[in-house]
């Protein structure tokens, strides 16, 4: 059994279309006829899942730092831009020199 | 300095001149002069010289390179501007002229005849040209937003992105849109953006607003960064009437912020609906499948020889169909329990499996290349090599003669 947990929605996608075309196709023997159902059948459930389970995440770039990593923080109503421009929340990277450069 | 001293002061012409630039320098050291353009001409150094005249006189001006270069806009001989800069004097050839550090187009007819000289110019250099835009992802899993933190087209994007298609993460990158610096900020943006790795497209915009609002989208610096972006850019500039530069270099314009937000991502709904199409081709591939099976099966009932494995056959093959009914309804009904019984009558068809009516003794032939059964005496003729495929292993025979009937010896 394949885990499509850690696909995307596109490549999932991708798969049950194929899934389909080659079940289509109609020349598999029966275990592959068969594995290919079963795969197509994963594949929907997990795309369904991802339409259903997804929450928008909304982020702030606010700069790059010294190694090329983005400086992220949450954004949000509840988020409003810290007057030092300094990150208090965490990110995927700690804001070291993260400068607010909001506009005027 | 006395104009009744005894002796009158002789200057030398150096010294002259150089008294008047110092004079210049310190009282017009900061002047905004308004008039029309003539003698506009840039030298092969940078720098730009023309002359300011209004229907009476007129003033010799000089743009240094390093002003040159950041100039907003593009001008011609007649248009109409306001200078902004210092007098001085150039001593050696005695003529004062206007050092000019800013140069703004006067007027809505300036500024539209600004924006179409430097498109002119963009697209002589290919900048709108349909061979370098980039396709949209069908599936943004992360979308840029440039734009500012406090509009409302931020409000609007994300409210759409939100509701369309949440897979996507969405990456509020804010700018100035207006004003001083905003362009550069824009194009320093765009070009940070393109520095990280997964960033799927970009939508570089702000809400409607007058020419002079929109301005920071008709630079060349921006035309520039959008221009060399190697992610996917979607400008969505003001509302539908106004058009910028930068919706013509982008990949795809849209008419407004929330447009440009429909444009990148697909509506979740109607994925759903393609979903539930390819789930629908799915079962009916399966059917179809399932119906091929069961007509091969019923091909292998009559063929059999003897009658009475064919009744076990034909109960397997009620079965099948019992099966394949239940199979197909489950499916028209709930997806886990289909998965189920699939697997159910997986086991249930591999019984079926001709390899299991071998373990009985009997035996499939075919044709040495051939990959159907020899199923007449007709088929084969004395000479020809069959494959005998038996429960356990195959045997590879010669054909000695063929028959209707049985073997009589």
């Amino acid at each position: 059994m394949t885990d499509c947990s850690a696909l995307t929605f596109e490549e999932a996608l991708a798969r049950l279309e194929a899934a389909v075309e080659a079940l289509e196709r109609g020349d598999l023997p029966l275990e592959e006829a068969l594995r290919r159902y079963e795969e197509g059948v994963r594949y929907y459930r997990h795309c369904v899942a991802l339409l259903q389970q997804a929450e928008q995440r909304i982020l702030e770039l606010q700069d790059v730092n010294e190694h090329g990593q983005p400086v992220l923080r949450p954004f949000g109503p509840g988020h409003p831009a810290p007057a030092t421009g300094a990150s208090e929340d965490s990110g995927p990277t700690a804001s070291a020199d993260a400068g607010s450069r909001s506009p005027g | 300095m006395s104009l009744y001293a005894s002796q009158p002061r002789v200057y030398r012409v150096s010294e002259i001149n150089a008294l008047v630039r110092a004079l210049l320098e310190s009282e017009f050291a900061d002047v905004w002069i308004e008039g029309e353009i003539s003698n506009y001409k840039q030298h092969a150094s940078g720098h730009i010289y023309f002359t300011l005249k209004d229907d009476k006189a007129q003033l010799n001006a000089v743009i240094w390179r390093e002003q040159a270069r950041r100039l907003s806009f593009r001008f011609a001989d007649g248009m109409a501007v306001r200078a902004y800069g210092y007098l001085t004097c150039y001593v050696e050839g005695g003529r004062y002229q206007l050092i000019t550090t800013q140069l703004q187009p006067r007027g809505q007819g300036a500024l539209q005849q600004a924006l179409e000289l430097l498109k002119q110019q963009l697209a002589r250099r290919g900048f709108f040209d349909p061979a370098h835009k980039k396709p949209l992802p069908r599936f943004p899993r992360r979308i840029a937003l440039v734009t500012s933190k406090e509009g409302a087209a931020l409000r609007d994007m994300v409210r759409i992105l939100s509701r369309r298609w949440p897979l996507a993460e969405l990456w509020v990158c804010p700018v100035p849109v207006q004003g001083q610096g905003a362009a550069e900020q824009i194009a320093a943006r765009i070009a940070q953006l393109n520095t990280l790795p997964g960033i799927d497209v970009m939508i570089v915009g702000r809400g409607g607003g007058s020419l002079e609002d929109l301005w920071a989208f008709n630079e060349e610096i921006v035309a520039e960064a959008l221009f060399r972006s190697r992610i996917p850019t979607v400008s969505a500039v003001g509302h539908e009437v106004d058009y910028t530069i930068a919706d013509f270099v982008a990949d795809r314009r849209a008419a407004t912020p929330s447009e440009a937000a429909e444009i990148v991502v697909p509506d979740r709904r109607e994925v759903f609906q393609r979903l539930t199409t390819w789930r629908d081709r799915l079962h009916k591939a399966l059917r179809a499948w399932l119906t091929e099976k069961r007509q091969s099966l019923t091909r292998l009932v009559r063929s059999a020889p003897l009658s009475r494995p064919t009744a076990r056959l034909h109960d397997l093959l009620q079965e099948v169909d019992e099966q394949s009914e239940r199979l197909l309804q489950a499916g028209r009904r709930r997806l886990q329990q289909l998965g189920e019984r699939v697997q159910h009558t997986a086991l249930r068809l591999d019984t079926l499996s001709p390899l299991n009516v071998l373990k009985r003794g009997y035996s499939l032939t075919w044709k040495l290349g051939q990959s159907t059964c020899v199923r007449s005496w007709q088929e084969v003729q004395p000479g020809d090599w069959v494959c005998t495929r038996l429960h356990v292993g195959t045997i590879l025979c010669r054909v000695e003669s063929s028959q209707p009937g049985e073997l009589t010896r």
